[in-house]
């Protein structure tokens, strides 16, 4: 017993879930004080549902391969439909929430997933970049089709959208809790809830058919997974995850409208999980680190800017955080090409055993060429054809590399 | 009648200029399978450059010195950027094309400010509308539809007639067999890439000529443009123009009889209706695939 709580792994866990549970205290300890402030208590909670709908997306484009451009419109529908159940039928917000994943994942399995299982790579990436634009007209949708009134207006409140105003902790424990750490702990229990779903998911039947299914659906299909069925339930499974997100995006914000969720935000959850790692758990974790602190980042670079450059050069330098921070995106995904958390997976392995993530081509091809060249050494001396000295073999493996660059 | 004729016409009008966008990034997808999401701000910056032009030298001088600009910068960001991405998994280098797109977005506003700036019509442009029996069309639309033909009649004579053009396909084709023949790959690649660019520049100065010249120009042309390629199938550049034409009548139809709220919406609607039909657009090649 008290190894298995002493190895570092288990102590890690244990560690990271005392962080996580007295996380919004800190700023009222004396050390910590000085640190962190209480508004770090609600990025946290921001954190969480970026996380969720994160999680979500790298199943479906890190572990299945399928690429969405249109996420954002997914986390919308959650978000509605949690607003619209607290708003119109007064259901309890944990069960809105639980609701709201649920059909967000039959919609997104059903209405996304099945018609998407015959497109792949840039035309899917564009045909669910097609959800996130057209979904502002949909929501503020009032018309008369031929005959047909169509009002979406009446559910989703048009332009202005759905306010539910802030949660506050019940009357049970109200003296314990303020506002902020108590919206902390109703987004990190699911939060930490979701994140075991999703490791548990990818190391079962369905995980590993996903990831046959990116690497070839052809083999896959030999090996016996159904594609059709699968690539759906991808959809499905991540949709589920972007219901529960936007049921919290919306209890944290406590507003959801169409401008809430725009093109913009769908593209930069990609490039967070990109960013962060793709098909791993800690790059959903970093690519979550990202979004919540991507905008502070990009405000606080003006102030820095300007002290570096001069004036004479550039008129107002802080309308350079643009191109700083676009350069800074291109450089992290040159230098760390399987992401933050590939880098980091790295680092821990350095010098011990093979690194993670996918094997490199080119380096096992290498692999099997001399394998191959050494059976053919073996075997002409074996046969009698050269002795074992001159070998005219050996320099050719290096040589169609030359070429290149 | 005559109404839906000029609904036809305004349609195709606004579709040209998704359609020469269009055009540009069926280009770089065709000989790299990148999605350049940078293309519009690209286009705009380039833009930029040829309105700073504009202020010592008349239109055609200018409109050609920054054609030329934007294709040097083009070729150097393929040689010095898009380079590192390659043989790196395929959403990197969206990913830094992604990156592009907020750097070049930034550097307009840094070098030229926010304010928009007054672009044309220059004379070729200018004039009364034209009368086309029933229905009339602007001048400026005429004009962008007579460029986007002839920058597409350039490509093709480009890609099938010259030396240079055979070898951008066959790298488009088949990278190590391309190389194997004795193309310089990465040469031809950085030719794409500036070619592209110089369409993209083209495509912008034709934005605006209609709607004058500011930070927001590109980007909603910019996600029809997207559309408009997917439709036609990435690797056509017929279907580029095709599918930039037919979403813009599609979205001007949808606006007036249906409701100006929903013409996006239907838009893409008929975008995903084809694509479930065919997969890889309408023009596209169908890729067979292997284990």
């Amino acid at each position: 017993m008290r190894e298995t709580l002493l190895r570092p792994k288990t102590l890690g866990f244990v560690l990271l879930a005392a962080v996580l549970i007295v996380f919004p205290f800190l700023h009222t300890w004396p050390f910590f004080g000085g640190l962190i402030g209480p508004f770090r208590t609600f990025q946290a909670a921001s954190c969480a549902y970026w996380l969720v709908i994160l999680l979500g997306m790298n199943l479906l484009t890190g572990y299945s391969g399928q690429v969405s451009l249109g996420h954002a419109a997914l986390v919308a529908v959650g978000a509605y439909i949690t607003a619209i159940l607290l708003d119109q039928y007064s259901v309890p917000l944990g069960f809105a929430i639980l609701v709201a994943g649920l059909a967000t994942g039959v919609l997104g399995g059903f209405i996304v997933g099945l018609p998407a299982v015959r497109l792949s790579g840039p035309y899917l990436a564009i045909a669910t970049f097609s959800l996130i634009v057209a979904l502002p007209q949909v929501l503020k949708m009032d018309i008369e089709v031929a005959g047909l009134s169509i009002d979406v207006t009446q559910w989703t409140k048009g332009t202005r959208g759905i306010s539910i105003g802030e949660i506050h902790p019940p009357g049970a424990v109200d003296g314990l809790f303020d506002q902020r750490q108590w919206l902390y702990y109703m987004a990190i229990i699911p939060a930490v809830i979701m994140t075991i779903l999703a490791w548990n998911l990818h190391r079962s039947r369905i995980g590993r058919a996903f990831v046959a299914l990116r690497d070839s659906e052809v083999a896959a299909e030999q090996m016996g997974v159904n594609v059709r069925l699968y690539k759906a339930l991808a959809f499905g499974i991540s949709s589920c995850f972007a219901g529960v997100g936007g049921g919290m995006f919306l209890m944290a914000q406590g507003v959801i409208s169409p401008g809430s969720m725009d093109v913009l935000t769908s593209i930069n959850f990609l490039i967070a999980i990109v960013i962060g790692g793709l098909a791993t758990i800690l790059g959903s974790v970093i690519g979550a680190i990202y979004l919540t602190f991507q905008g502070e980042l990009i405000s606080n670079l003006g102030p820095e800017i300007a002290r570096v450059v001069p004036e004479q050069l550039v008129q107002d330098p802080e309308t350079l955080r643009g191109v700083i921070f676009g350069s800074i995106l291109v450089i992290t995904i040159i230098s760390f090409p399987r992401g933050l958390a590939g880098g980091i997976y790295n680092l821990l392995r350095w010098g011990s055993g093979p690194r993670a993530g996918p094997p490199d081509l080119r380096k096992s091809l290498t692999g099997l060429r001399a394998v191959a060249l050494a059976r053919l050494r073996w075997l002409r001396q074996m046969t009698g054809l050269e002795d074992g000295d001159s070998d005219p073999t050996q320099e050719s493996p290096d040589q169609p590399d030359k070429g290149r660059g | 009648m005559q109404e839906f004729l000029q609904q036809v016409l305004s349609g195709i009008a606004s579709g040209s200029l998704f359609a020469i966008l269009a055009l540009a990034i069926v280009m770089i997808y065709r000989s790299t399978d990148i999605l350049n999401f940078g293309q519009g701000e690209m286009a705009l910056f380039s833009t930029f450059i040829a309105w700073t032009f504009l202020t010592t030298m008349d239109f055609w001088l200018a409109f050609f010195l920054s054609l030329v600009v934007a294709a040097l910068m083009g070729a150097a960001l393929e040689r010095f950027v898009l380079r590192h991405v390659e043989g790196a998994p395929v959403l990197n280098a969206v990913i830094v094309t992604l990156g592009l797109f907020t750097v070049f977005s930034g550097l307009s506003l840094t070098v030229w400010g926010s304010l928009p700036k007054s672009f044309g019509p220059f004379s070729v442009f200018k004039g009364p509308a034209m009368d086309l029996g029933p229905a009339s069309i602007g001048r400026a639309n005429v004009g962008i539809l007579v460029t986007a033909v002839i920058v597409m009649a350039l490509l093709y004579m480009l890609f099938q007639w010259t030396k240079l053009g055979l070898a951008m396909r066959a790298v488009a084709q088949n990278r190590t067999a391309s190389r194997l023949v004795g193309i310089r790959v990465g040469q031809i690649l950085s030719v794409g890439w500036g070619l592209s660019a110089a369409v993209g520049a083209v495509a912008g100065v034709l934005v605006a000529q209609t709607s004058g010249l500011s930070l927001s120009l590109m980007f909603d042309v910019l996600l029809y443009a997207f559309a408009a390629a997917v439709l036609g199938g990435l690797d056509s550049p017929v279907g580029a123009i095709v599918g930039g034409l037919a979403i813009g009548v599609i979205k001007n139809m949808a606006g007036t009889y249906i409701d100006p709220g929903v013409d996006a919406t239907v838009a893409f609607i008929v975008i995903v209706l084809v694509l479930m039909i065919r997969p890889t657009g309408i023009f596209g090649r169908r890729v067979l695939r292997r284990v």
